[in-house]
């Protein structure tokens, strides 16, 4: 029918699932945050590290290239279940970033503009809609850390078969690393910015909530001389929950259960956080 | 022949926010084309209209939309719902065109039928030219027309209009009005429309429904009441001795008195306006203004805002 007679016709047609609602929700949020040209350029950043270790990759395997750029083979990081770990701390690091600039946005221009109760009136929960602003956080986040990481590790499994064969667990504890942060930074990210409502506020805060706040609570009981502030402190609570993952030894004072305790209490708490904070009804200031 | 399936049924229905009960007791069964939901302010009109979308979980009774229930099965009639809030709403930084499509495709529709609409929708509205503008750079009245447009892009079958003339001018009122008289008079879309304005309430509805406190003021049938009062007359008089009313009692009418100078009568079947100007003749009476008129929705609203009792 041509747009220009100007009649409204109800709809008979086929319906997609509504448990695909989510979905639309994700894709129209990655739509939105690719436009912006700080997420392009972020994503760009964070190819560097990966193709340092592409080339880390490449010349342990091509000698000839060690002897024309004269680096001593002592020199040589090796390749191994440390060199990922460091390799998904980097991009675990810039995933905080990219969620710190771009998390927030797909939440406040819903909640500052009012368009909750439009999008819970159609054939989605507030849990779906959070999810799906979530998934598009995660997809972006997931561009930077496992799927680039994983790369490089079957790079290194292609150019040595027998080193796949006695390290494939690194694969998997690659996987399992970065979605212990990637559902943390989606979720903390978005509460924030449900509780504040404004992007500035609620980026500034969330980089506050992971490095200002464990690192003032670190100074304060570094002379008080207790240890629960390590809980707080992101870098610890990723070495403690990745080290048993990576076969790495642990170095901190923090045990794997009580930094997957953190973990789970941080998720829980930014959880209740969004679902109380999530509403379609209108709040008249 | 069957009876039409209720559009919304309430059966014992009650609504609670924190410890208050905001809607209680509410015993209708609503087969408008077009219902008007009108209350004074906080009576319960946008409660009732969040709870039967879902917003709100149904504390006491039940509530049905379509034949389904609305606690049941919400994403069912979330389908079949169109939904125009009170407040601005809409996507910052998104084009009308994006921002109605992203609407049709949250209901269900597939994408590309949903770019379709949202283009058939933006041009019924009146917005076709400006469709490729962001949405927050509309103006009041865009920005009204752009709810509309996203509430009835996926060809709902029930339309909530919550105060859908806030804000416009006469002009683009008029032209809401006419927007949803259309809808209405297709037949296919049933339509509840709440409004502070009773006069819109009187030209878009077939049935009103008065809210007051939480209650059920009144449930009035527009039509029937069009209908029963057609010999509905307000006289104004000059001179004579007062007795004119009680002749016109004597004829058979029901007599309102205003004033000496003011009457309101009833005539019953078969009494003929010439009647009156006899008895008029008789007594040294001028009518100076004789109007038909019925009730209006004014009148409806104002009595049941003096029933003491609230319920219907």
């Amino acid at each position: 029918m041509a747009v220009h007679s100007h009649v409204f016709h109800p709809y008979a047609g086929a319906r997609t699932s509504p448990r695909r609602a989510w979905m639309v929700v994700a894709r129209y949020a990655l739509s939105e945050v690719l436009a912006l040209k700080k997420t392009i350029a972020l994503l760009v950043l964070a190819a560097f590290p990966l193709l340092g270790g592409a080339v880390v990759i490449y010349l342990h395997h091509n000698l000839e290239a060690i002897k024309i750029l004269a680096i001593p083979l002592q020199a040589m990081v090796p390749i191994d279940n440390r060199f990922f770990y460091y390799i998904l701390l980097v991009q675990c690091y810039i995933a905080f970033g990219l969620t710190a600039a771009i998390g927030a946005r797909v939440l406040v221009n819903d909640l500052r503009d009012n368009a909750l109760p439009l999008y819970l009136s159609r054939p989605l929960t507030r849990v779906e809609y959070v999810l799906g602003k979530s998934a598009a956080i995660a997809f972006l986040t997931s561009l930077v850390t496992w799927v680039p990481s994983l790369l490089l590790f079957f790079l290194q499994g292609s150019l040595d078969r027998a080193w796949l064969a006695a390290n494939w667990w690194i694969g998997p504890a690659i996987f399992f690393g970065a979605w212990t942060a990637i559902p943390l930074f989606a979720l903390v990210c978005l509460a924030v910015a449900a509780v504040l409502r404004r992007r500035a506020a609620a980026e500034a805060a969330f980089v506050a909530l992971f490095i200002v706040v464990p690192l003032i609570a670190g100074i304060v009981n570094q002379f008080l001389h207790m240890q629960w502030w390590i809980r707080f402190f992101l870098p610890a609570v990723f070495e403690s929950m990745w080290t048993p993952l990576f076969r790495l030894q642990q170095s901190n004072g923090l045990s794997a259960t009580g930094a997957f305790t953190s973990l789970a209490v941080a998720l829980v708490l930014a959880g209740t956080v969004l679902l109380k904070r999530v509403r379609a009804w209108e709040i008249v200031r | 022949m069957d009876t039409p399936t209720p559009v919304i049924t309430l059966e014992g229905f009650g609504v609670k926010l924190g410890k208050r009960w905001v809607l209680q007791e509410l015993n209708a069964e609503l087969k408008g084309r077009s219902i008007g939901l009108l209350g004074p302010n906080g009576a319960g009109k946008t409660t009732l209209i969040n709870t039967l979308l879902g917003f709100h979980g149904v504390d006491a009774g039940r509530a049905r939309m379509l034949g389904h229930d609305v606690a049941q099965d919400r994403k069912l009639l979330a389908a079949q719902v169109g939904y125009m809030p009170e407040r601005d709403a809409f996507v910052a930084g998104m084009t009308g065109i994006h921002f109605v499509r992203l609407m049709g495709e949250l209901a269900g529709l597939p994408s590309q039928v949903a770019l379709e609409r949202a283009h058939e929708a933006l041009f019924f509205v009146g917005l076709g030219e400006a469709r490729y503008r962001a949405v927050d750079t509309y103006s009041q009245g865009m920005k009204q027309m752009a709810k509309l447009a996203q509430a009835l892009v996926h060809g709902p079958r029930l339309l909530f209009l919550d105060e859908p003339t806030n804000g416009l001018d006469p002009g683009a009122r008029q032209r809401m009005l006419d927007l949803v008289k259309t809808i209405r008079d297709r037949g296919e879309t049933k339509i509840v429309l709440s409004s502070h304005l009773l006069k819109d309430v009187e030209t878009v509805c077939d049935e009103v429904v008065v809210l007051k406190a939480g209650r059920i003021a009144t449930v009035c049938d527009l039509e029937a009441e069009r209908r029963a009062n057609q010999s509905f007359l307000e006289l104004e008089l000059r001179g004579g001795n007062g007795h004119f009313a009680e002749a016109a009692a004597q004829l058979g009418c029901e007599c309102l008195v205003h004033s000496k100078r003011r009457l309101k009568l009833l005539l019953p079947q078969g009494v003929q306006v010439q009647q009156l100007y006899a008895i008029a003749a008789e007594q040294g009476v001028q009518i100076r203004r004789l109007q038909a008129r019925r009730d209006s929705l004014e009148d409806i609203f104002l009595k049941a805002m003096e029933e003491r009792d609230g319920s219907p």
